[in-house]
């Protein structure tokens, strides 16, 4: 249990870590929306994953705890795109131009 | 039919969520379920015609879709991260906007359809209007694996959701 949660958790840090580098380092608002998008969604879902086998590893598994990560989990699920979403949305009607490789961040 | 499923649908979460299972919090949350199912069943289920049989179909078989889609989202969890630490990064990316039209017809479909290309490996939808799928796509290979190139995703969709028996 203690191993599965080191596990988790730790994978989901190094997500979380190429996600903010992706954020920093990308060209332009919509490819960094990219890396924003989906580390977000994997990255939070395994370290709240880790958490139910962190609170598992500590003797008494709380099945009501473990429901209500879940419960999270399957909010950050259907939130974290939808957010993605209405941002590139919003980026787009405001008049963000793509970048594209020819014409450095036209 | 929409009153008891609203029911259920706030109720279960309440049990879950509050955790103390002594008649008080019970009773409580029997009644703000019953209120809240009463005033806003319309707005959870818009269309009333769902039958319970085909919304149970509907997600017995939307089980293997997560899993699939799940696979996918580690995926792209992987290529972004491998663009994002490259260090020749521009070289790999070439970003452009890509217009597409559906087959898929029902709402709920057109909603798993526009949140799973922003879940897989290089491709954001930025909007849906009637049926034109408007979506970013970081690489010319995630570009071409798009529903309206390649139909994978979207036949899977539709196996979900729109097929009957």
């Amino acid at each position: 249990m203690e191993y599965a949660a080191f596990f988790f958790i730790v994978v989901g840090l190094i997500f979380f870590l190429g996600t903010s580098i992706g954020l920093l380092r990308f060209p332009d608002f919509y490819t960094r929306m990219h890396a924003a998008g989906k580390g977000d969604t994997l990255s939070t879902v395994l370290i709240l994953a880790g958490c139910i086998f962190a609170v598992g590893s500590q003797g008494d598994l709380n099945w009501i705890l473990a429901l209500k990560i879940l419960l999270i989990i399957n909010f950050v699920f259907i939130g974290c795109p939808t957010a993605t979403h209405a941002m590139m949305d919003a980026g787009e009607r405001a008049g963000a131009k793509p970048w594209n490789k020819k014409g450095e961040n036209k | 039919m929409k009153f008891t499923s609203a029911f259920i649908l706030l109720f279960l979460p309440w049990l879950v969520l509050s955790g103390k299972y002594d008649p008080l919090h019970i009773g409580m949350g029997i009644i703000c379920s019953t209120l809240v199912a009463l005033w806003c069943k319309d707005l959870l289920f818009p269309n009333d015609h769902i039958s319970f049989k085909k919304f149970s179909k509907r997600t017995i078989r939307f089980i293997p879709y997560m899993c699939w889609l799940f696979w996918q989202i580690v995926l792209s969890n992987i290529h972004v991260l491998k663009v994002a630490l490259s260090p020749r990064m521009n070289d790999l990316i070439s970003p452009k906007m890509v217009q597409f039209k559906t087959d898929v017809t029902e709402e709920i479909s057109m909603f798993v359809l526009a949140n799973s290309i922003t879940l897989t490996p290089g491709t954001v939808t930025v909007r849906v209007e009637e049926k034109r799928f408007l979506v970013h796509a970081l690489t010319e290979k995630a570009a071409s694996g798009l529903p309206g190139e390649s139909d994978e995703m979207e036949r899977r969709i539709i196996k979900v959701f729109e097929k009957e028996n």
